[in-house]
């Protein structure tokens, strides 16, 4: 029996008062069962006629049919038309998605894409792989998964939503992927002969200033093209979220004799071969070139950085300290070089040059996707927090996709370099090796050093809970999934961030809540590449979907999550205490909607509820190694594990 | 209670006061305590002062006792806590929420101070915690992407 959406109305007695709405619909609403494309244009005619008759019976929706209410009831059986279909047309969505390599679909069940659904766990050899069906138990846990697997990998995976609702629900995971330039695919199922107030005519139009792009394909074909071209446009840059709105009686038609289309092939436009020339010749002719990394796109993007660097015996910085796909910060090219080393060519790649600097796609370059004028505050070009896209004029910045411009200067330095080149560039590598090795020992000391403060204390310090781990994990391959600037953000300083998904950045937008989703993505991405996931979790964020823990445990996902639990929302605390003190009153009750005590929440019980292996919570720091040991053997056996401690605010 | 002194002339004086005992803080000998530290543990905490300060004034925004003018004393502790912008604009404490008399009486801020001045510095020296050595030792290996 289906609960009633509408608490003022008993489910019992729902049915006789969505009944009686239906009353004058019910010619028209006949209509609207099944449904093949064919019968699409008479159906706009049929929902106005419906919404008339809902209208003159004086409620706010249009009325449901008969068939709707009895499968709301419980009546599970689709509509005759779609029950013998041999050939559907959503196992060659399927088919076109195993082509693009999506390795995941994550989703929380609804009847608007019970097609597609069915297809991709029956359809298929294996079935169920390629994409593999992976539960979630709400639509935002769905798309920060997808978030952090996009982060961990270069590529995106789906996000399957059922129709207005889910996508309300997975919203702000969109609005973050959004700005963290994560490639994400929304295929959003719509059911229009169903409950009314779960569909729309345009529900691509709820997420359209914060997607780059979506569809709504009305045929079959167009479906297939739809999906290929979401999957690409999202890893095209500027890197964001695409929608396709799949209507359900197109993942029911039928399809006989039809295959699915191969996947197109995609490439992103880097610079031209002349410019690749003038800057393959710039990086050559220097006596000291420096190459800046900020965020590429993909791991191979890095790779190709890496190559490029030590061709030209370049010093190089890296972002790897605060997002994904950025130079290895422990390689021996990365570093400030010898103090007052005068650097004569210096190419940006996605970060500031003085020569050049490459400079992919803002998002905010998107300018076309905001038909209803929200004005959303991450587009602006000023305010805190606002960094200028291009650094100050006179500089040759090319407005280009540094990653994709790679390949062809690798391809012309490996052109003009001449022996005698190459063997001072090999004397140069050897001399930045040695100072940086030596300039990182010295940073990582003094780092040290200012960790030992609160070292043995209780609560437990959060230098600590980095510190910790590393002796453990350093000869690992592991990936940390979470936002740390509430922890600390010890693993910049403290931790080798050698690979690019050492550590894969924050939500994008500062919305809470991002960081045990995005871990659930990231243990997707991990699960069959031979890693783990360390996961630092605020308390505050893991309690707006903490069903993801049960989706780490049911689909067996290496994800080792440590609770920062300081026991409440604290950034907020600091917020209001600084408030009461300003008015100069109350400085002892900013506690209040600000802390997460009486009772304290019991993050080990929370997981066991979920099926995951804990402990906790642990208060004493030289308890942390032995449970971290515990944790990582699980994690590496292919189990996700959490441990809840107690640790200082900040 | 110590008496602000407010108006314009005083913001001067006070901010010499403040200024004073932050640049001698190191050479002067630290005051006498006459609150109730135990009493105090439990203010730092309902004030949320370890929201900042860690609840052992060692994390966070560390409280550092050798040095600091504002824990030289009771009277410049207090003095400190109250001073607000307006009161102070040219050595504003901006830094700190501010705690006024009517939310944090002269002999509440007392028993603060006295909890405030048992912190201790308990980090262990560096070469005393092997896992620290650890991360530097690691710092040093050749590189393995
Ligand atoms: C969706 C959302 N709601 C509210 C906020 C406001 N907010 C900013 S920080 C914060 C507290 C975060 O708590 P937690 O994750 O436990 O981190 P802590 O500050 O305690 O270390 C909140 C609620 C937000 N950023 N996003
Ligand atoms: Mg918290």
């Amino acid at each position: 029996m289906t609960k009633s959406t509408d608490d003022r109305v008993p489910a019992s007695g729902r049915r006789d008062f969505l009944k009686s709405a239906a009353a004058g619909a019910a010619t028209g609403a006949a209509a609207l069962v099944g449904g093949t494309t064919a019968a699409r244009a008479q159906q706009a005619e049929t929902v106005a006629q419906v919404a008339e008759a809902a209208e003159s019976a004086a409620i706010a929706v249009p009325a449901p049919t008969e068939a709707q209410l009895a499968r709301e009831e419980g009546d599970v059986r689709p509509p005759p038309v779609t029950r013998a279909a041999m050939a559907p047309g959503s196992d060659l969505m399927v088919d076109v998605l195993r082509d693009l390599g999506v390795e995941y679909v994550a989703s929380n069940p609804g009847s608007s894409f019970e097609g597609l659904q069915e297809s991709i766990i029956n359809h298929g050899n294996p079935p169920n792989r390629m994409p593999e069906f992976i539960t979630a138990l709400h639509e935002m846990s769905a798309v920060d998964m997808a978030h952090g697997y996009a982060k961990a990998t270069g590529k995106p995976m789906v996000a399957l939503i059922h129709g207005v609702i889910g996508l309300t629900n997975g919203t702000m995971g969109i609005y973050q992927a959004y700005y963290d330039r994560a490639p994400v695919v929304l295929l959003v199922g719509r059911d229009n002969t169903f409950i009314q107030t779960h569909t729309a005519d345009d529900i691509g139009g709820l997420v359209r200033s914060f997607t780059k792009w979506d569809a709504h394909p009305l045929t079959l074909e167009e479906s297939f093209s739809a999906i290929q071209e979401a999957y690409h446009r999202a890893m095209t840059p500027p890197c964001a979220p695409t929608l396709v709105v799949l209507d359900t009686e197109v993942q029911k038609e039928e399809a006989p004799g039809m295959t699915a289309p191969p996947a197109p092939g995609f490439s992103v436009a880097g610079i031209d071969a002349d410019q690749a020339r003038e800057i393959a010749r710039g990086l050559l002719a220097a006596e000291n070139p420096r190459i800046n990394v900020g965020r590429l796109r993909t791991p191979e993007g890095v790779a190709q950085a890496v190559e490029l660097a030590e061709l030209v015996g370049a010093c190089t910085s890296s972002r790897a300290g605060t997002g994904p796909n950025s130079f290895p910060n422990r390689h021996p090219l990365c570093g400030p070089g010898a103090v007052g080393e005068e650097y004569d060519y210096v190419l940006g790649l996605e970060a500031p040059g003085a020569q050049t600097a490459l400079l992919g796609p803002h998002i905010r370059t998107i300018d076309d996707r905001d038909p209803t004028n929200i004005g959303l505050g991450g587009n602006r070009m000023m305010g805190r927090g606002f960094v200028p896209i291009t650094p100050p004029p006179g500089e040759n910045n090319i407005d280009v996709d540094a990653e994709a411009s790679l390949p062809a200067i690798i391809e012309e330095v490996r052109r003009e370099i001449t022996a005698g080149r190459s063997r001072e560039i090999e004397q140069r590598s050897a001399r930045h090796a040695e100072v940086n090795r030596a300039a990182t020992v010295a940073r990582v000391a003094a780092a040290a050093g200012a960790k030992r403060a609160g070292w043995n204390g209780s609560p437990i310090a959060t230098a600590r809970v980095y510190a910790e781990l590393w002796p453990l994990i350093e000869d690992e391959d592991w990936c940390l999934s979470s936002g740390s600037r509430f922890s600390g953000a010890h693993h910049a300083d403290l931790w080798a961030l050698n690979k690019p998904y050492s550590f894969l950045g924050s939500s994008g937008a500062g919305g809470i809540g991002y960081g045990l989703g995005a871990s659930v993505g990231a243990g997707l991405a991990a699960k069959e590449r031979g890693r783990f996931v360390i996961n630092i979790q605020n308390d505050g964020d893991i309690n707006y979907c903490p069903g993801a823990l049960w989706t780490a445990t049911h689909h067996k996902l290496p994800v080792l999550s440590i609770m920062h639990n300081n026991r409440a929302w604290h950034q907020e605390l600091m917020f209001v205490e600084y408030m009461a003190g300003v008015r100069g009153r109350g400085t002892d009750r900013g506690h209040i909607g600000t802390t997460l005590r009486n009772p304290h929440i019991n993050y080990a019980k929370m997981a066991e509820a979920y099926g995951m292996a804990s402990e906790g919570p642990i208060e004493d720091p030289n308890e942390l190694v032995a449970a971290y040991r515990r944790g990582i053997e699980t994690v590496k056996g292919g189990e996700p594990y959490l441990i809840d401690v107690i640790t200082q605010p900040r | 209670m110590i008496r602000i002194p407010t108006g314009p002339g005083a913001t001067l004086a006070l901010a010499m006061i403040i200024g004073f005992a932050g640049m001698a803080g190191a050479q002067m000998p630290m005051g006498e305590i006459t609150g109730d530290a135990e009493a105090g543990k439990q203010l730092y905490y309902d004030h949320a002062c370890y929201a900042c300060h860690g609840y052992t004034g060692e994390t966070g925004h560390q409280m550092k006792l050798i040095g600091s003018g504002f824990l030289l004393n009771e009277q410049t502790f207090i003095i400190y806590l109250r001073l607000r912008t307006e009161l102070n604009p040219i050595l504003p404490s901006e830094a700190m929420p501010n705690y006024p008399e009517e939310s944090l009486s002269d002999e509440e801020a007392k028993d603060l101070y006295a909890y405030v001045r048992t912190f201790a510095d308990n980090a262990p020296p560096l070469q005393d915690i092997p896992t620290l050595n650890a991360i530097i030792e690691s710092a040093a290996e050749p590189y393995s992407p």
